[in-house]
């Protein structure tokens, strides 16, 4: 049965179709081709026509020229365009003017090396057999699996070298002697996924960039930048931030596309007080089983592993053998696979055996696997990018292909639910790095000065003269940089790049260590992250996350900075609770609305991990809590903050626009009210002042609505006596805290769809009575959770008027009563997620603008 | 906004010009010119370095008598024949003081010792890099230095010393002066003279085991030496370096004293009267390898003469396997008179291989199976009471039920 006619199927039945939000069909696209130019060697033309490439596509022809023009270029085009030509063919044509002609290749990961690798291979083996006399051109990929008595062949012949980062900074740059020739010659520099290299990862490479062009310099080589990238909303400016270059894009895709139907669905809600929905696996796997019964081959891409391996093994036992073979025929995928297992499932799904991949977002990046009639996504993957990554797998040449993204509960899931142009239209992203962070920065210039000297007036990246030298003389007080006259020069016996992770921001890290299977000798090291940072995402009892395989951590030991970590397949994810102080070191920036103020600068956190939340997956229920006792913590970094200024709250609080809800206190409240005025002798506890002609008000301390029982509510010890004014006024802030932590909590987790961003890579704080500037103000600050920040908060600064937006139309949006995990948060814990707050004080800031 | 500056400082770093530059001239004061007693003009700058010259009585060398000199083991050693052409004043010996043992481009050489023999003396020079930004000047006056020799020697320099200058050359923009130079790596010489008798062949073992010379106080460990270059640049003060400079030159010395001893010891060792037993084995097998099996033939029956044995002290195990070697040489060569006394030696010592060995000769040269079956069941027999590995003990197991199952199918055939 084709796609088109399971649509149709689902059309007709509302237990589905009730719960598609949004429909968009992209229609079949024929190729917009472009006759080979003039300039491309003869003969690699008539390789390519051998292997059927009779004509180039449009984009491959513009890429082509803005090359020969001499331009860097970034190709945007959607998967499966045919990227890879619009830099092989520059780079092997001039290879084949001239054979002392160098590239070199990155890629993110080994995988994709290894791909691009047999493709290449084809391609060169071609010319090779074809051209006379034999110019005999190599190619090789150098990582850290090359076999170490293969290097130096490697690194003499190759004409073309693919590796990743992290070899170029630990095993190529700091050794670039034994690379003189392939340097000298260095014509093309292709970089692949460019916008994986975002946020604290991408700020290393732009250094790395840096770094690797000194070394161009000196040997006198001025290679072209090839970028290839998926689409976000600043890819121009963040390509030209990475490589420190001018680029050209192109967008315009002239490769043939299939009808592309795109589908989102929200699973329906199955309890309206809580605000609960029916769980994305569940319909993930309903919706699967029409797929594959229908004998369309899918893809499912899921978020946590043990995710993953309950809809693979639903699925396996759900059809009979003889029909579907459930082991060889559905089939699980994720990084943490053999390369050999990874290759047959690529192949597999190549030739058709497979019907259904079970996969993380390991398949999401551009290895060839065909074409899929379906994709479903299993929860929204974290990124518009990624979405668009993995639905863009569905598509095979002539028929029309499926994609439909199913929401979890999460309040950036909601909001795409009901903002599909967002993954229609515009992605909002933007990719974001600081490659100016002064951790990150120092760090690589230690590396460079240790691969060259540094000549006193020379320049680093976009830095100064004056800025380098200042840096230069902070690593002298190191100790390990000393100047010589006219160059500064690495002077200690550590090689520098062996300590930098390019992933993280400090040198001091805590090593992740799986705990020993009792059939394992060894304890094993899957990764590490900061120091700073493990107190948060490693605290003991978190429940951390890596490479989408769930680790209950069970110690974190921070004088010998191991976190020992357990697989473990819980209903749960765990969210830390922090006490936090913040201070204002220095405003960069800010901006005054008639009530509010909005600004970005220099903060200092001082936090304490000091307990957390456990939330169900599937729901984003609150299932409980749990205490933790570790050291506070200074982070030095960028924040962006709110302030809310006397005029809102006086607006807020005169237009009494929360309703004072007739709360029934029980049958005993007349008594009770009674009793406590006289134990508090008739005078109001804030100000003093004795009742007169009418009743103090009972006050409870902690609000009423968030105990399970009256009785504990109305217990004495949480009811004071307060005349009308302070009784208000108390209220009052009871509220704007209850309303800033509802506004706290959707900024927080709507933020990462503008900052593309982790949930992780921000932190939030809000306090009713902050001081950053003189006064004591309701304030939030969402701040970036690196050490001198990666340009978070400068962002939200900029984009400040389209988040607060969003967060309003969400909430107004929820169908839920008092507050849920999809908008505010869950209703009634410490005085936090109040609905109504949260929306009065939204509404406050939007209509306050000029 | 705050600056660079401003956030360095928020680092928890002081700054100021004014600090960093307030350490130059009091550097400069206390870094006197004079603390090495040269300096060596190139066409780019001149760079100061430390002369001395050594006379023959104060180390030992074969270079007093030049006609014995000959480079000659070397060149079959390693396969060189251009070598032996060579005499003593065309060799430079060669050690250098690192930054570091990365090997990186960020390693410099700050001290680079460079020894010849120079009328009947031995001229050290050791270049001293006073300065980082001088370096170039340096590279120019070893590369002078280096024009009249044609062989290199040094300890580990293949792999290190070597490498690192090469790069030096090349961040300062100059070719590369060691092409036209052969290289004498004395580490994988020493492994291979010195492997069976010595547990450590670091050249300070050997100067102490081989050459025995033991050094002044002054001297200091290798890994401290790094650190004390660096605090000599930040502080000025060049005392500590004299003691580097010491190592240095003893390092250099050594290499010299090293060569001679392998020259003097493998020239006639048995005519010389003094070679250590262990040594003539390792000899004996080094010719082996290289094809010479006259030579290894003489050695290894020196080392296997019984009465010879005695006083001579060749350990048991080395016995053994020269006897097999021996016997595996005269087989090679068809002797089999001389190879099956020898397997017979082997049996009388509890080698399972004579045994082995002895069998097939029984079976194919004298055409006696029965004796070959008798050796073979005699082998397993001693296997059961031998002290082998298990897996040693399985492998010969194999060997020797099928050897035996084999005969007996012979036998049984009616030869």
């Amino acid at each position: 049965m084709s796609i088109k006619q399971i649509i149709n199927i689902w059309e007709n039945d509302p237990t589905i179709f009730d719960n598609i939000t949004a429909w968009k069909t992209r229609l079949a696209r024929e190729a917009v081709y472009a006759e080979f130019p003039e300039s491309v060697n003869l003969n690699l033309v008539h390789i390519l026509h051998s292997l059927k490439i009779e004509k180039l596509f449009f984009h491959q022809k513009i890429a082509w020229e803005e090359i020969e023009a001499g331009k860097n270029i970034a190709i945007l085009t959607g998967t499966s365009s045919g990227k890879s030509l619009c830099y092989n063919l520059p780079v092997l044509n001039k290879l084949l003017q001239d054979p002392e002609s160098r590239a070199l290749y990155l890629f993110p990961t080994k995988a994709l090396s290894q791909d691009q690798y047999n493709k290449l291979d084809v391609l060169v083996t071609g010319i090779n057999e074809l051209y006379t006399p034999k110019p005999h051109f190599k190619i090789g990929i150098y990582d850290g699996d090359t076999p170490s008595n293969q290097r130096s062949q490697i690194r003499a012949s190759c004409q073309i070298i693919l590796s990743n980062p992290d070899m170029l900074h630990l095993g190529i740059l700091p050794y670039h002697t034994s690379w003189v020739n392939f340097f000298s010659h260095l014509n093309y520099i292709i970089l692949d996924e460019l916008h994986i290299y975002r946020g604290i990862f991408g700020s290393h490479i732009a250094n790395l960039i840096r770094r690797l062009k000194r070394l161009t310099k000196f040997y006198g080589s001025t290679p072209q930048y090839i970028l290839t990238s998926a689409t976000i909303s600043n890819s121009k400016s963040f390509a030209q931030k990475l490589i420190g270059e001018e680029i050209e894009i192109i967008t315009q895709d002239g490769a043939p596309q299939p009808e592309r139907n795109f589908l989102l669905y929200n699973p329906p809600i199955i309890n309206s007080e809580l605000g609960l929905r029916r769980s994305a696996s569940i319909e993930s796997i309903r919706i699967a089983d029409d797929l594959i019964t229908s004998g369309n081959q899918l893809i499912i891409f899921g978020q946590t592993r043990p995710g993953i391996e309950k809809i693979l093994t639903f699925l396996r036992e759900k059809y009979p053998e003889n029909i579907i073979d459930p082991i060889s025929q559905i089939r699980g995928y994720r990084s943490g696979y053999l390369p050999k297992q990874r290759r047959e499932i690529e192949e597999d799904l190549r030739n058709g055996i497979i019907r259904a991949v079970v996969a993380t977002n390991a398949l999401e990046l551009g290895i060839d696997i065909g074409g899929i009639n379906a994709v479903i996504l299993t929860g929204y993957p974290g990124s518009i990018a990624s979405t668009l990554q993995q639905a863009g797998r569905a598509g095979r040449s002539n028929e029309p292909s499926l994609a439909i993204l199913i929401a979890n509960p999460d309040p950036l899931d909601q909001y795409i639910m009901s903002h599909p142009n967002f993954v229609f239209d515009n992605n909002p992203e933007a990719a974001l790095i600081n490659p100016n962070n002064i951790y990150i920065l120092l760090s690589h210039l230690r590396c460079s000065i240790f691969e060259l000297p540094l000549k006193v007036n020379e320049t680093f990246g976009d830095l100064s003269q004056e800025e380098v030298k200042a840096l230069c003389e902070h690593l002298m007080d190191e100790k390990n940089v000393y100047l010589s006259k006219t160059a500064y020069y690495w002077m200690t016996t550590q090689y520098p790049a062996q300590n930098i992770s390019l992933r993280s921001s400090s040198t001091d890290t805590v090593v992740l260590t799986k705990v020993a299977d009792p059939d394992r000798v060894s304890p094993l090291t899957i990764g590490q992250i900061d120091y700073q940072s493990s107190m948060w995402m490693v605290h003991p009892e978190a429940i951390y996350l890596h490479e989408s395989q769930p680790f209950y951590v069970e110690q974190l030991d921070l004088e010998k900075k191991i976190a020992y970590l357990r697989p473990v397949d819980t209903d749960y994810y765990t969210e830390p609770q922090r006490s936090t102080k913040i201070e204002l070191l220095e405003k960069i920036e800010d901006f005054d609305e008639n009530g509010s103020n909005y600004g970005y600068g220099f903060v200092k956190i001082t936090s304490q991990v000091i307990g957390y939340k456990k939330i169900k997956w599937s729901t984003h229920e609150q299932l409980g809590i749990g205490k933790v006792d570790l050291p506070s913590n200074e982070l030095n970094t960028t924040g962006f903050w709110l302030i809310l200024k006397g005029k809102i709250t006086e607006h807020l609080r005169s237009e009494n626009l929360w309703n004072n809800e007739a709360n029934d206190y029980g049958s005993e409240w007349k008594e009770i009210t009674r009793f406590i005025r006289q134990r508090d002798t008739f005078r109001c506890q804030v100000c003093g002042v004795l009742e007169t002609d009418r009743p103090h008000d009972v006050h409870h301390k902690v609000p009423f609505r968030l105990f399970s029982s009256m009785n504990e509510a109305n217990e004495f010890g949480n009811l004071i006596a307060l005349c009308s004014t302070c009784h208000r006024r108390v209220e009052n802030n009871v509220r704007i805290r209850s309303g800033l932590a509802g506004l706290s909590y959707i900024l927080s987790h709507i933020a990462p769809l503008h900052l593309m961003c982790d949930f992780h890579d921000i932190g939030v704080f809000f306090d009713p009575l902050l001081a950053l500037f003189q006064e004591n103000l309701p304030t939030i600050v969402i701040y970036d959770m690196i050490p001198d920040g990666v340009g978070f908060s400068e962002h939200l600064f900029a984009e400040r008027n389209q988040i607060i937006t969003h967060a309003l139309e969400i909430v107004e949006a929820c169908k839920c009563s008092d507050g849920c995990p999809s908008c505010v948060g869950p209703g009634g814990e410490n005085g936090l997620g109040g609905k109504k707050e949260t929306l009065a004080i939204l509404r406050a800031l939007t209509s306050c603008r000029p | 906004m705050p600056t660079l500056t401003d956030k360095l400082k928020a680092l928890g770093v002081k700054l100021g010009a004014s600090e960093i530059n307030a350490g130059f001239p009091k550097k400069q004061e206390t870094r006197k010119e004079s603390f090495l007693n040269s300096t060596w003009l190139t066409y780019n700058g001149s760079v100061n370095y430390q002369d001395t010259h050594y006379s023959f009585e104060q180390f030992n060398t074969i270079f007093q008598q030049e006609n014995n000199f000959s480079l000659g083991f070397f060149s079959e050693l390693l396969r060189e024949p251009r070598l032996i052409q060579y005499g003593p004043e065309q060799i430079t010996f060669i050690d250098t003081e690192t930054t570091g043992l990365s090997g990186g481009s960020g390693t410099l050489a700050f001290i680079i010792g460079v020894g010849r023999i120079e009328d009947q003396k031995f001229h050290l020079v050791q270049f001293f890099l006073d300065e980082p930004s001088n370096e170039l000047n340096l590279l120019i006056a070893l590369e002078e230095f280096l024009a009249s020799s044609k062989v290199l020697v040094s300890f580990n320099g293949k792999s290190f010393d070597i490498p690192i200058l090469k790069n030096r050359y090349i961040l300062n923009g100059q070719p590369n002066p060691f092409l036209k130079l052969q290289h004498i790596d004395l580490l994988p010489v020493a492994r291979r003279l010195w492997r069976e008798r010595l547990q450590s062949r670091t050249l300070g073992n050997l100067e102490f085991e081989i050459l025995q010379i033991s050094r002044k106080q002054d001297d200091i460990p290798g890994w401290m030496i790094p650190q004390m270059y660096f605090d000599f640049l930040h502080e000025g003060d060049f005392a500590p370096m004299e003691r580097v400079l010491y190592h240095n030159a003893m390092d250099v010395l050594s290499l010299s004293n090293l060569l001679t001893e392998i020259i003097l010891m493998t020239k006639d060792p048995i005519s010389s009267g003094s070679i250590n037993p262990i040594d003539l084995f390792s000899l004996a097998r080094i010719y082996e390898e290289l094809g010479r099996l006259e030579v290894a033939i003489n050695y290894y029956s020196y080392g296997l003469d019984f009465e010879r044995n005695r006083e001579f002290g060749l350990p048991e195990s080395l016995v053994k396997e020269s006897i097999l070697r021996l016997a595996e040489i005269y087989k090679k060569m068809g002797d089999i008179d001389r190879s099956l006394s020898l397997w017979q030696r082997a049996v009388e010592l509890k080698e399972i291989t004579g045994f082995i060995e002895m069998a097939k000769i029984y079976e194919h040269k004298y055409k006696n199976p029965q004796e070959a079956k008798t050796l073979t069941i005699s082998a397993i027999d001693l296997l059961e009471t031998s002290d082998l590995s298990v897996l040693e003990q399985l492998r010969w197991h194999s060997e020797l039920k099928h050897r035996l199952e084999r005969l007996e199918r012979k036998i049984n055939a009616g030869l």
